[in-house]
C-alpha cells in the first residue's frame, strides 16, 4: 500500500482514498484530496517535514504522518 | 430594514481587497449580536442606489468543519441568514474553492459568484470559460479585478438583482456527521467540480512558477532557516532596537515633558483643587500616557508582520517553524499567535484563531500570555536600570528568553499531560504577492484599535483606581498613602512573597495592579515610593536577588485583564481559562522562587 507520506520530492500519485479514518483526515478531504486526484510533491521544509504538494493548482504543504493517511493508487 | 450581502471565500482569495473596495473606508469591526466572535461588516451603496450591511466572512475552505472561523461563517448563514451571498472565487485555483461554492448553494441563499485574479491565471496560462461555469453552477458568474475596480459595478447590479427576492428562507442546519459520511460528502462534491472544470476550465501542465523559484531560495535545504533568522532578526532589530525605542521616548518626552506640564499649568489656571490636579496628572495621565508610549513598538511590530503576511512569507515561516514546534505540542500556525505576543497579548489570543487544529490552538492560547508583551517592557527597564545597568543587553535577553523558555515548556508539559493524541498540520502556501498597502494598513488598525482601546478604558480606569485607593483610608477619609486602604491591601498580601525575597507592601500593591495591566506595575510603583525617584526607591527595597525574583514574577503571572477576557473568548470555557489562569499564578511563582535561589546563590 502507496501512501503519500513515503513519496519523494519530484515524484509523484494519484489518491484512491483516505484511510484510516478519523476527524483529522476530514481537513485532507476539505483542502480537495479526494478520490482520483493528482499530487506531485514538489518539495520539502528544510527539516525534511512537513511536505510541499501541488494539488488542484495549488500548493499545499502537509506532515508527512497526515500524508500517509492518504493512500495512493 | 437594510439588505446585508455576506461575502464568502477561501482565506487569501483577495476577499479582502474585494471587501475594502465595495464599502471604502466605511468598515467598522464590533461584535455582532449572539455570535461572541467579531465579524466585520459595513454599510454601502451599490451601483443601483441600492443600501447594503455587507458582511465580511472569515475566509474558510469548508462550512462543514470545526475551527472557530468556520463555526462564525456557519453560523452566521444559518442563524441569521444574510440576504444574498458574493462568493469570490481565485481563478488561480479554481476547485478548491468551487468546493465552498458548491456548499454555499445547498444552503439555499441566493448567490453571485465573482471571479478574481483572472489576469494573474491568464498569466499562468490558465484560461476559465465564465460562461459555462455560470451556465453549470446556475448561478451569475462575473469576472472581476478588485485592485483595479474592473467588474465590481456589473458584480454589485447582480448582487442587487438577487436582493429583489426576499422571502424569509429557512436554512437546515448540516446534520452532524460520521468521519465516513463527512469524506463521502466531500468526493461527491470534488467529482462534481471535475465535473464542471472539465467543461470550462484550461490549465497547461503546471511547471515552476516565478513564486516555485523563490520557494527554492527561501525554503532551500540550506538557505531556508538563515534567512528565516535573518528576517525574525530584522523583526526585533526594528521594533525593539534603536528605531522603535527613538519613537518610544520622542512620545514619552511628548506626554511628560510636554503635555503633563501644560495640562498642570491649565488646571492651575483654572483654580483647580489641588485633589483634582493630582487626580487628572498623576492618576489618570499618568497610567494611560504610560501605555500609549508602548504603542510606536506595537504597531511596529504588527506592521512587520502584517507585511510578511500580506507578501506570503508568513505561510513560509510556519511552515519552517512546524517541525521545531511540533517538539513543544504547538504547530508551525502557532508561530505568527507566538510573534504577535511580543507585542500584546491580547491581538496574540485574537490570532491563534487561525490554528486548525483544536487541541493546539487551546494550548497555544494557554501559553501565549507567558510570552513578553511590549508593555512588560515598562516593568524590565526600570529594574534594569536599577540594578543591571552594566549588562542592559544580557539581562534583556535573558527575561525575554525565560518567557520563551516557559512558554515552550508549558506548551509541552500540556500536551504530554493532556495525551498528545494526533494533530494534524495543512497550510495552503499562496503565490508570493507584493504586500498590498491598503490591506497591511486596515489589519494594523484594527490590532492597534484594541490595544488603545484597553488603554482608554481598562487602564484608564484602574489607575483612577488606584490613585483612589491609594489617597483614602478605610473610613473614606483622606489619608496619606502609607495609611490608606491600598497599603492595607499590600500589607494583607505581601507575606506571600516572602519566599521571593520582597515582603514589600508596596510592591504586593504593585504586583495587584498588574493584574489589571502590567503597565500599571511601573506607575503604581512610582507613585507608591514618590517623592524618591523610582530607580533609588527600588534600590532601598529590593536586593538584586529580589529584584530578578520579581521581574521574573512580573514576566509569567497574568498579563492583564484584557488579555485574560480575550483568552476566555478564543477557549470558549471557563474551566479552561480558570485553569489556565491557576497555572500562570503557579508557574510564575515557581519560578520566580527558582530565580530567587539561583540568583542568591550566585550573588
Amino acid at each position: 500500500m502507496r501512501t503519500l507520506g513515503t513519496l519523494k520530492s519530484g515524484e509523484s500519485g494519484v489518491v484512491r482514498e483516505l484511510r484510516p479514518l478519523s476527524p483529522s483526515v476530514r481537513r485532507l478531504a476539505d483542502m480537495g484530496l479526494t478520490r482520483g486526484t493528482k499530487v506531485v510533491v514538489l518539495g520539502s521544509a528544510p527539516l525534511g517535514d512537513p511536505m510541499i504538494l501541488s494539488v488542484r493548482g495549488y500548493r499545499l504543504a502537509l506532515r508527512r504522518r497526515d500524508a500517509d493517511s492518504v493512500v495512493l493508487v | 430594514m437594510t439588505a446585508r450581502i455576506a461575502l464568502a471565500g477561501n482565506p487569501n482569495c483577495g476577499k479582502t481587497t474585494l471587501y475594502n473596495k465595495l464599502v471604502g473606508g466605511s468598515e467598522r469591526v464590533g461584535n455582532y449580536p449572539g455570535v461572541t466572535v467579531e465579524l466585520k461588516s459595513a454599510s454601502a451603496r451599490l451601483k443601483g442606489g441600492t443600501r447594503v450591511e455587507i458582511y465580511d466572512l472569515p475566509g474558510v475552505y469548508s462550512l462543514a468543519g470545526n475551527t472557530p472561523e468556520q463555526r462564525v461563517a456557519r453560523d452566521f448563514l444559518i442563524d441569521d441568514p444574510p440576504d444574498a451571498v458574493i462568493n469570490l472565487l481565485d481563478s488561480g485555483c479554481v476547485e478548491r474553492g468551487l468546493a465552498l461554492t458548491l456548499e454555499l448553494l445547498e444552503f439555499g441563499i441566493p448567490t453571485v459568484v465573482a471571479v478574481g485574479m483572472l489576469d494573474e491565471a491568464a498569466k499562468s496560462g490558465i484560461s476559465l470559460d465564465l460562461t459555462r461555469l455560470a451556465k453549470s453552477l446556475g448561478v451569475q458568474v462575473v469576472g472581476i479585478c478588485a485592485p483595479r475596480g474592473d467588474g465590481l459595478d456589473e458584480l454589485t447590479l447582480k448582487a442587487e438583482c438577487l436582493l429583489s427576492d426576499r422571502h424569509v428562507r429557512r436554512i437546515r442546519p448540516p446534520e452532524v456527521m460520521s468521519d465516513e459520511e463527512y469524506i463521502a460528502s466531500a468526493e461527491r462534491r470534488f467529482a462534481e467540480i471535475d465535473r464542471i472544470t472539465a467543461d470550462c476550465l484550461r490549465r497547461p501542465r503546471p511547471k515552476p512558477t516565478l513564486s516555485d523559484r523563490v520557494d527554492r531560495l527561501l525554503l532551500g535545504r540550506f538557505t531556508a532557516i538563515p534567512i528565516f533568522v535573518m528576517i525574525m532578526a530584522a523583526v526585533f532589530f526594528v521594533t525593539f532596537g534603536r528605531f522603535g525605542n527613538l519613537l518610544t521616548r520622542a512620545l514619552e518626552r511628548m506626554i511628560f515633558d510636554d503635555f503633563a506640564p501644560l495640562l498642570e499649568g491649565w488646571l492651575s489656571a483654572l483654580n483647580a483643587p489641588e485633589l483634582l490636579r493630582s487626580l487628572l496628572v498623576d492618576g489618570a495621565l499618568g497610567g494611560v500616557g504610560g501605555v500609549v508610549v508602548f504603542l510606536p513598538q506595537i504597531a511596529l511590530l504588527f506592521l512587520c508582520l502584517g507585511l510578511l503576511e500580506d507578501s506570503g512569507y508568513m505561510a513560509r515561516a510556519a511552515l519552517i517553524a512546524d517541525r521545531p514546534l511540533r517538539a513543544f505540542g504547538l504547530d508551525g500556525a502557532s508561530f505568527l499567535p507566538l510573534m504577535m505576543g511580543f507585542g500584546c497579548t491580547v491581538a496574540a489570543e485574537l490570532s491563534s484563531r487561525t490554528i486548525g487544529d483544536d487541541r493546539v490552538r487551546r494550548r497555544c492560547c494557554a501559553v501565549a500570555p507567558f510570552i513578553s508583551c511590549a508593555a512588560r517592557w515598562a516593568v524590565y527597564a526600570v529594574f534594569i536600570s536599577a540594578f543591571f545597568a552594566a549588562h542592559r543587553r544580557t539581562a534583556a535577553i535573558a527575561v525575554y528568553s525565560l518567557g520563551i523558555v516557559v512558554t515552550l515548556g508549558a506548551s509541552a508539559v500540556m500536551a504530554a499531560v493532556g495525551g498528545r493524541g494526533r494533530s494534524t498540520f495543512l497550510l495552503e502556501l499562496p503565490p508570493y504577492r507584493a504586500p498590498r498597502l491598503q490591506n497591511v494598513a486596515k489589519r494594523l488598525v484594527s490590532r492597534v484599535k484594541e490595544f488603545l482601546i484597553r488603554a482608554g478604558t481598562l487602564i484608564f480606569l484602574m489607575s483612577v483606581l488606584v490613585w483612589a485607593l491609594g489617597r483614602f483610608d478605610t473610613s473614606f477619609h483622606l489619608a496619606d498613602t502609607s495609611d490608606s486602604v491600598l497599603a492595607d491591601l499590600g500589607r494583607a498580601i505581601a507575606p506571600i512573597f516572602a519566599p521571593l525575597g520582597f515582603n514589600d507592601w508596596r510592591a504586593a500593591v504593585a504586583l495587584l495592579s498588574g493584574l489589571v495591566a502590567k503597565e500599571g506595575v511601573v506607575s503604581t510603583m512610582a507613585v507608591l515610593y514618590a517623592p524618591l525617584p523610582l530607580s533609588e526607591a527600588l534600590v532601598a527595597a529590593f536586593d538584586p536577588a529580589s529584584a530578578c525574583a520579581f521581574v521574573a514574577f512580573c514576566a509569567l503571572y497574568t498579563p492583564c485583564v484584557s488579555a485574560l477576557a480575550a483568552m476566555a473568548r478564543e477557549l470558549r470555557s471557563i474551566r479552561r481559562t480558570a485553569a489556565a489562569l491557576a497555572g500562570q499564578l503557579v508557574v510564575a511563582y515557581a519560578v520566580a522562587s527558582v530565580v530567587h535561589l539561583v540568583a542568591m546563590w550566585v550573588t
